[in-house]
C-alpha cells in the first residue's frame, strides 16, 4: 500500500507543479476568514464581543485560516466530472480503489500549502506579536490529531456527495448547500461563542464544527478538559458515520454504474 | 443596429438553450432564496452584539446585502458565460472561431450568452433593498433614484471592466483558469458596508479591487448620502477603467498566438 502510495504522490506531485501558478491562486481565494476578521475587528473597537478582544479575533481568525487551508478539499468536482463522463470507468480497472488516488492529489497540495503559509505565518506573528494561543505540547498533539479528522471529514462528506451523481445531477448544488452550512456553523461568519445559547448548543453536536472551528478552539484555552473530551468523542463519531454512509453509496453507486455501463 | 439584431438572435438562441434545462429552474430558484437568506443571518449575528456596523444600521446594511445578491446575478447571468468563458475558448482553441467572425472580438465575448434563470438573483435583490427601504420608512428622492442609477450602471461598468482584464491576462498565461474565481473570493467582502473596514484593507477595497463601488456606495446612493460630484466621480473611474480594459484586452489580443496551431 506505501509503495502504491509513493507511486501516486510522485505522480500527482508532478502535476501539481505544473499548476503551481493556480493552486497559488486557489489558496487565495480563501480570504473568507480574513474579511470576517476585517469585520469582528473593528466591531471590537469599543470593547470584547462575548468575551473576545481583538486580540483573540486574530488568533481565532489567523488559526482558522490555517486549518482551512490544511482541510481544504475539492473532489467533488473531479468525481462529479469523472462519474458524468464515464472518466471513472477507467480508474476502476486500476488495481487500487480510486479514492486513493484522489487522497493522494489533496496530499501533495497540502505539501505545497505549507510551504507558503510557514512564512506567512511567521510573517503574521511579527505583525501580531500580542496574539496567544495555550500551546501545551499536548494541545499541539491533540490540534494536529484534530486537523486530520476535520480533513477527513471534509473530504469524505465531500466524497459521499459527488457519489450521489451517481443517480441525481444536483449532487454540486447539494454541496454548495453544505458547504454554506459549514461556513455558518463551522465558526468562520463568526467562533461559535458568538451565537445564542440555544444555536451554539445545537451547533456543538453538528459535525461542521469539528471540520472547521474544533482544531482551533483546542489551543484557544476557551476549552474545559470535560468539553475538549465531549469534543473529541463527537468528531470521531462523525467520522465513524460518514466514513459507513461513505462505504454505503460507493458499493450501491458501483453497482448502479457498471449496470449503466454495461 | 447590426449588433442590437445579433443580440436578438444571440438571446433567443440562449432562452432556447434553457427552455430544455427547464427541470433545473426550480432547484436553482431555491437555491437563489437559501442564499440570500443565509446572507441576512450572516448579517443579523453582528447585530447580536452591536446596534450599528460601521455606522449603518440593520435595515442599511440589508440594502448593501440586496445589492450583493444584484450583482451576483448580473455576473453569474453576463460576466460568467461570456467573458469568463473566454479562458476555457483559448485553452481548448475555440477562442479561435471568435476572432474569424466578421464582428467586433469584445463584443462577442461579452455578449454572446445570457443564463437567465440567473436574473432571478437580480429580481431577489431588488426585492430585498425595496423591502430595507419600507422597514427604514425611507422614499427616496428623484435625486437619489438617480443618483443610485448612475452607480448601479458605473458599478457594472467597473465589474465588467476588472473581468476583461483578469481574462486578458489568459492570452499570457493559459493556465490561470481559476482567476474569475479570486475575484469572487474578494467580492465577499461586498457583502458588508465598505466603512466597517479599517485602514489598508478599506483603500484597497475602495481602489485597487473597487468592491467598495459595485454595493456600499450605490446603497449610499439610495439612502441620499452622495451628491453630484460624488457621482460624477464614480462614472468618471468606471469610465476610466473601461477604457483601460480595453486598451488591455486589445494589447493582450495582438499577443494571442492560437493554441490549435
Amino acid at each position: 500500500m506505501l509503495r502504491k502510495y509513493a507511486a501516486l504522490l510522485r505522480r500527482s506531485m508532478g502535476a501539481m507543479f505544473e499548476y503551481r501558478a493556480a493552486i497559488f491562486i486557489w489558496m487565495l481565494t480563501n480570504v473568507m476568514p480574513l474579511v470576517m476578521l476585517a469585520v469582528w475587528f473593528s466591531l471590537a473597537e469599543d470593547g470584547p464581543i462575548a468575551g473576545y478582544t481583538q486580540d483573540d479575533f486574530v488568533a481565532y481568525y489567523l488559526l482558522l485560516t490555517v486549518v482551512r487551508q490544511m482541510t481544504s478539499v475539492w473532489v467533488i468536482w473531479e468525481l462529479d466530472y469523472e462519474i458524468r463522463h464515464g472518466a471513472l470507468a477507467i480508474k476502476l480497472l486500476h488495481p487500487i480503489d480510486p479514492i486513493h488516488e484522489y487522497i493522494a492529489g489533496h496530499l501533495t497540495d497540502k505539501v505545497l500549502r505549507v510551504v507558503v503559509l510557514i512564512p506567512l505565518g511567521l510573517l503574521a506573528w511579527w505583525i501580531f506579536p500580542t496574539i496567544h494561543y495555550d500551546l501545551t505540547p499536548l494541545n499541539f498533539l491533540l490540534m494536529l490529531i484534530a486537523t486530520v479528522i476535520a480533513w477527513l471529514i471534509r473530504f469524505l462528506s465531500q466524497y459521499c456527495f459527488g457519489l450521489l451523481a451517481f443517480w441525481i445531477s444536483e449532487s454540486i448544488t447539494l454541496n454548495d448547500v453544505w458547504f454554506a452550512m459549514t461556513m455558518m456553523l463551522g465558526g468562520i461568519v463568526a467562533p461559535l461563542d458568538l451565537f445564542p445559547a440555544n444555536v451554539r448548543d445545537v451547533a456543538n453536536y453538528l459535525p461542521f464544527r469539528f471540520m472547521l472551528a474544533f482544531p482551533v478552539e483546542i489551543v484557544s484555552g476557551r476549552l474545559t478538559p470535560a468539553e475538549l473530551v465531549t469534543g473529541f468523542a463527537t468528531m470521531t463519531f462523525w467520522l465513524i458515520v460518514i466514513v459507513i454512509v461513505y462505504r454505503w453509496l460507493w458499493r450501491k453507486g458501483i453497482r448502479q454504474f457498471s449496470a449503466f455501463g454495461a | 443596429m447590426r449588433y442590437l439584431r445579433l443580440l436578438g438572435v444571440f438571446y433567443r438562441y440562449s432562452l432556447l438553450k434553457e427552455l430544455e434545462y427547464r427541470v433545473n429552474f426550480f432547484s436553482n430558484v431555491l437555491m437563489s432564496v437559501f442564499w440570500l437568506v443565509w446572507g441576512v443571518v450572516g448579517v443579523s449575528i453582528f447585530f447580536l452584539h452591536r446596534d450599528k456596523m460601521g455606522e449603518w444600521t440593520f435595515p442599511e446594511v440589508l440594502i448593501v446585502v440586496g445589492l450583493f445578491t444584484f450583482f451576483n446575478g448580473v455576473m453569474e447571468s453576463f460576466l460568467r458565460p461570456n467573458v469568463g468563458a473566454v479562458i476555457e475558448q483559448i485553452r481548448d482553441g475555440t477562442f479561435d472561431f471568435v476572432l474569424t467572425k466578421p464582428v467586433n472580438a469584445q463584443f462577442i465575448a461579452s455578449l454572446r450568452n445570457v443564463v437567465l434563470w440567473r436574473l432571478v438573483d437580480v429580481a431577489i435583490g431588488l426585492g430585498l433593498i425595496v423591502y430595507a427601504l419600507g422597514q427604514l420608512h425611507v422614499t427616496p428622492s428623484l435625486a437619489s433614484i438617480a443618483f443610485f442609477v448612475v452607480m448601479t450602471a458605473s458599478a457594472i461598468i467597473i465589474v465588467y471592466s476588472i473581468w476583461l482584464m483578469m481574462v486578458s491576462l489568459a492570452f499570457w498565461f493559459v493556465k490561470i483558469d481559476n482567476i474569475t474565481e479570486l475575484f469572487f473570493a474578494f467580492y465577499e467582502a461586498g457583502r458588508y458596508p465598505v466603512t466597517i473596514y479599517r485602514g489598508l484593507v478599506r483603500v484597497l477595497l475602495t481602489f485597487i479591487v473597487p468592491i467598495a463601488f459595485v454595493t456600499t456606495f450605490p446603497a449610499s446612493a439610495l439612502l441620499g448620502r452622495l451628491d453630484t460630484t460624488m457621482t460624477a466621480t464614480g462614472f468618471a473611474f468606471a469610465l476610466g477603467l473601461l477604457i483601460a480594459s480595453n486598451r488591455f484586452w486589445n494589447f493582450a489580443l495582438r499577443h494571442y498566438s492560437s493554441a490549435s496551431s
